[in-house]
């Protein structure tokens, strides 16, 4: 197979862009992708100030990058979960990568938040994602707002996003519906949050990293079978092989002519929010989830 | 031809594949699944694979 835009060997075939490209060449694709999601979406100018979740995976990393050559405003995060057998490489990735990158990074440590996770994980017998996910989300979001970034970026990728969108047009679920999407806006007391990689599938991204020569953390989280998505994922691979660009076209068509009918319905659901007393994140509750995670845990 | 497959470093030999979309149908992989590494270059599902090659498999791994 030869590059399609300069006729070398191929090093990557994309059957859904019915092209291939060799290293160079690919990269130049990759650009192209984030470059068309940030300018269609508007997802943020030069003049932000821009946080990137930095988990230490291909993604995180591979947006980072590309953020940074592109001339935006970024720092990292990186939320370290005290998980022994997974925490130590990643937070060393992260690290690394900054380092050749010379990316400003922060660390948060749930061990020094009282929220680790392997304690979380001995007190409840559902799967661990959401309340990790949970404290994820918060942390990022409060460091974001507390100084002074004006967008969140994350790594999510085309497979991510079409995942999450199958698992929510399977429950019709109304207000993820309304939400999903490549941007979220900021509103009372959460930061603007962008998905710069949603047009580039992980099979992308991970060929990014090669040819890039990023050192990506690929040691699993012992958690992950409770993993969201893992199923759809799979589900939707199978689709994809079978009829390739299936999966953007889902994703886009939705954001193009459905999207919109379920963010209407969404208008003025926030009007409950209030601070939470102990820490004033907004909830809808009596007391934040984080919050109560960290009244379960010392209730030992 | 020995196989690496990441990231459970577990070795496999085949004694011939053809290409690189036979080789992934051998370890029931599909071409977006797995990179496949052959020294410091990408194979692309059409290229062939050699009885004395070395090759790496790299599944991409969702790390939730
Ligand atoms: S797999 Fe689950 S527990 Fe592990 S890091 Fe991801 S969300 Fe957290
Ligand atoms: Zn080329
Ligand atoms: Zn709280």
């Amino acid at each position: 197979m030869k590059c399609t835009r300069c006729r070398a060997v191929a090093a990557v075939a994309l059957p859904r862009h019915n092209a291939g490209f060799c290293p160079d060449c690919f990269q130049v694709f990759f650009t192209r992708q984030v470059e068309k999601a940030i300018k269609d979406n508007l997802l943020f100018s030069k003049e932000d100030k821009i946080l990137t979740a930095l988990s230490g995976g291909k993604d995180s990393l591979a947006l980072s990058r590309e953020l940074k050559l592109l001339g935006y405003d970024i720092a990292g995060l990186h939320v370290d979960l005290a998980i022994p057998e997974s925490s130590v490489q990643a937070r060393e990735h992260v690290l690394n990568f900054c380092k050749i990158f010379e990316i400003p990074v922060h660390i948060l440590d749930m061990d020094k938040e009282c929220l680790p996770i392997p304690e979380i994980k001995k007190r409840i017998s559902r799967p661990v994602c959401s309340m990790c996910g949970r404290i994820k989300r918060y942390y990022f979001n409060r460091f974001a707002l507390e100084n002074g970034f004006t967008v969140l970026a994350t790594g999510h990728n085309l497979d991510d996003e079409t995942a999450r969108l199958f698992s929510n047009v399977l429950r019709w679920d109304q207000s993820y519906l309304g939400d999903q999407g490549p941007v979220l806006e900021a509103r009372q007391g959460f930061v603007r949050k962008v998905k710069p990689l949603y047009r580039l599938s992980e099979y992308e991204t991970a060929n990014y990293c090669f040819i890039t020569g990023i050192n990506y953390c690929y040691t699993p989280c012992p958690y992950s079978k409770g993993a969201s998505f893992t199923y759809y994922k799979s589900i939707l691979d199978d689709l994809e092989h079978e009829q390739p660009g299936r999966k953007i076209s889902f994703y886009e068509g939705f954001l193009r002519r459905a999207k919109k009918y379920f963010a209407e319905r969404e208008d003025g659901r926030d009007t409950n929010l209030k601070p939470c007393p102990r820490c004033s994140y907004p909830t809808s509750a009596e007391i934040c989830g984080v919050c109560r995670i960290r009244a379960m845990l010392s209730a030992g | 031809m020995q196989i690496l497959i990441e990231p459970e470093n577990k070795v496999v030999f085949l004694t011939r594949a053809g290409n690189v979309d036979n080789l992934l149908r051998l370890l029931r992989l599909k071409p977006g699944q797995a990179l496949v590494i052959r020294g410091s270059e990408l194979l692309t599902p059409d290229r062939k694979v050699e009885p004395e090659d070395e090759i790496i498999i790299r599944k991409i791994v969702s790390r939730g």
